[in-house]
């Protein structure tokens, strides 16, 4: 895909895109925006009528009826057409009760980016550690850690993490301990057949000959070597872990209000896609192109690793 | 997943029924494992008769009341006599019922939502094989053209989109701005009552599933094609003046799909996990995901058990068929 040793202009772009969700994550309290709880004035486009099974709008008492909605009235918001359009104050418009979009996203932003890195973070040291130990004591307690992480990863994860969330309660801590129980055995698989790539290396066999601890070969000799292939999982895994969180909160299964995520934006807009469908389609937007970023930047960062290491 | 053993000439090669009967043991190992570790999980973390009590409106305050109420649901024995109660009684299809909705078989929920999954699945791969085998040919077929780094582009970016985003997109353009489809499935009909209206209702949950499988199909077939074409053999055909649409279909695809059957049945694994979020958000009556996120929110543990259950083992026996597919596409695979 291109040339491999410079970002590329589609590159530089992903890097922008994932610097600025990471900026809004952190500084999004301290930004210049309306409260992402107040529910203001309504200034979304004007609805479209609610439609009848034979594709014509629905005629109630001589008028079109549109779906009711608590807080932002959108029924309100058709006829009072000042209301009903986009203005300065709203760059992304208002979901369905009013709240500004734009807020919802930078508070939204906040929750994934502390549950997607958070939890690929522990998944990182965890399964980084458990891997990189079992390939270097080999024997049963590797053939036995390998069935155990690939039984794991049998199961597709996004059930295992459901159980987890309905087990200990929807919120932040258990979407984060569940997308990190489901991301550890990934890791610990990749880093478990990196590591035993090494082992028998003779810079390994060196250390070992003049009487350097097993923890010391492992941390000084091993860890430098897996650790940037590890980063570029960890990469992917927080793509993954984006859209896990996602798919929790568009069940119903992920932080609950005040809180709030992208996946808890587009599901809270699918009821009014038909009249308001940019309350659902601005945040899936958003979360494709942090997905893809990240996906993007770890396959630029695998592809250079891989070059590096042909070298080697 | 097991311990490959690659035994040197193939000539000490176990026999079939010894390794069918490996595989088989593992289905039901990753049952147990599966619904040993959700029983455990769900159980020590929550007691049944708080969710039945409340549900019930029943006083969960009074120790009588619900000492009554575990006795009711047998969970006033050990937990292990329980779970493997539960297993005992799963091995002879028998799920138990809801704890929300006591005259619903688990079974029966999961007998009358497998056809939606089913039907979910099998179009979906049909899509995705249909586009994604033609995009991976012709970026393959010239790596490094611009045609190539144009549909690379389009597939990493299919890559990246989790299902249930495509589905946002997709019911925004063609059943809200186009209304060709139906914007949900809430009036899912199955397919031998009305087929023409259950081809409407599962076109676009269906390409919302295969879009991010495309991506990873083209990807996978073409760098295997790009490398495929560099054998010699490929150099051999065209030197005798094949032409390069037969080169491509005839000799580059068929050794590309050994790698492309193990992938298709991974992505059936992931499918069953991405079907549960765009059921969600197609509004499907019934349905596993359907099933699941309900009972996962009501913490209603025999369902959730029942359905995750039943989830991993078909995608182990997924995994089981697909493993024997390659072996008979090809008998170079050992062990």
């Amino acid at each position: 895909m291109g040339d491999q040793r410079s970002l590329g202009p589609v590159g530089w772009f992903a890097a922008l895109w994932l610097g600025l969700v990471l900026v809004a994550a952190v500084a999004g309290p301290w930004l210049p925006l309306p409260d992402s709880n107040s529910q203001g004035m309504c200034t979304t486009k004007q609805p479209k009528p609610q439609l009848g099974s034979d594709g014509q709008p629905v005629v109630r008492d001589g008028r079109i009826l549109l779906i009711a909605q608590p807080g932002c009235d959108f029924q309100r918001a058709a006829n009072d057409k000042t209301a009903a359009l986009p203005s300065g104050d709203h760059l992304l418009g208002n979901d369905q009760i009013g709240r500004d979009l734009l807020s919802r996203l930078v508070a939204g932003a906040r929750t994934t980016v502390v549950i997607a890195f958070g939890s690929m973070i522990v998944a990182l040291v965890v399964g980084g550690a458990i891997g990189m130990t079992s390939a270097f004591v080999g024997g049963r307690i590797d053939a036995f850690i390998t069935a155990l992480s690939a039984g794991t990863i049998a199961i597709p994860g996004i059930v295992l993490a459901i159980s987890m969330v309905a087990a200990l309660g929807r919120n932040t801590f258990a979407v984060w301990l569940a997308l990190a129980v489901t991301g550890t055995p990934i890791i610990a698989l990749v880093t478990r057949t990196q590591t035993s790539s090494l082992v028998r290396r003779e810079y390994v066999t060196a250390a070992q000959m003049v009487g350097a601890r097993p923890s010391r070969v492992l941390l000084r000799e091993i860890a430098p070597n897996v650790a940037p292939f590890c980063l570029v999982f960890f990469g992917l895994g927080v793509a993954g872990a984006i859209g896990a969180e996602g798919g929790l909160a568009v069940i119903g299964l992920s932080v609950q209000p005040p809180q709030t995520s992208w996946g808890a934006i587009i599901a809270g807009g699918r009821p009014l896609i038909q009249i308001a469908p940019h309350i659902s389609l601005i945040p899936a937007a958003v979360m494709f192109l942090t997905i893809w970023s990240v996906t993007r930047l770890a396959d630029f960062f695998g592809a250079r690793l891989r070059v590096r290491q042909s070298l080697l | 997943m097991a311990v490959v053993e690659t035994i040197p000439g193939g000539a000490s090669r176990r026999p079939a029924f010894i390794r069918l009967g490996g595989r088989i043991l593992t289905v039901i190992g990753v049952a147990i494992f599966v619904s040993a570790a959700t029983f455990f999980l769900l159980r020590v973390s929550r007691d049944p008769v708080d969710v039945v009590g409340a549900a019930r409106g029943a006083d969960i305050s009074n120790p009588a009341v619900r000492a009554t109420l575990a006795a009711e649901l047998g969970t006033d024995r050990p937990l292990f006599v329980q779970y493997f109660d539960w297993l005992g009684n799963a091995a002879q299809g028998d799920l138990g019922v809801s704890y929300l909705r006591p005259d619903q078989e688990v079974a029966d929920t999961i007998i009358r939502a497998l056809p939606v999954n089913l039907e979910l699945v099998v179009v979906s791969q049909l899509i995705a094989l249909l586009i994604g085998i033609p995009m991976g040919l012709a970026a393959g077929a010239r790596a490094g053209a611009r045609l190539d780094r144009v549909l690379s582009g389009i597939a990493s970016g299919f890559v990246s989109a989790p299902g249930f985003v495509v589905a946002i997109g997709l019911i925004t353009l063609f059943a809200v701005r186009l209304p060709w489809f139906p914007v949900t499935a809430s009036g899912y009909v199955g397919f031998f009552e009305d087929p023409w209206t259950n081809l409407q209702q599962i076109l676009l949950p269906s390409l919302a599933l295969a879009l991010p499988m495309v991506g990873v199909y083209t990807r996978v077939l073409r760098s295997d094609v790009a490398d495929t074409l560099q054998e010699d053999f490929i150099l051999m055909a065209r030197s005798k003046g094949v032409s390069t649409r037969r080169v491509l279909l005839a000799h580059a695809l068929r050794p590309s799909s050994l790698s492309l059957i193990p992938l298709v049945a991974l992505q059936c694994g992931a499918l069953l996990g991405g079907s549960i979020l765009v059921e969600q958000l197609f509004a499907f009556p019934f349905g596993l995901g359907t099933s699941l996120s309900a009972a996962a929110i009501s913490v209603d543990i025999p369902v959730l058990l029942g359905v995750s259950t039943t989830i991993a083992v078909l995608f182990a026996l997924v995994t089981l068929a697909a493993d024997a597919v390659a072996r008979s596409v090809d008998p170079r695979i050992d062990g």
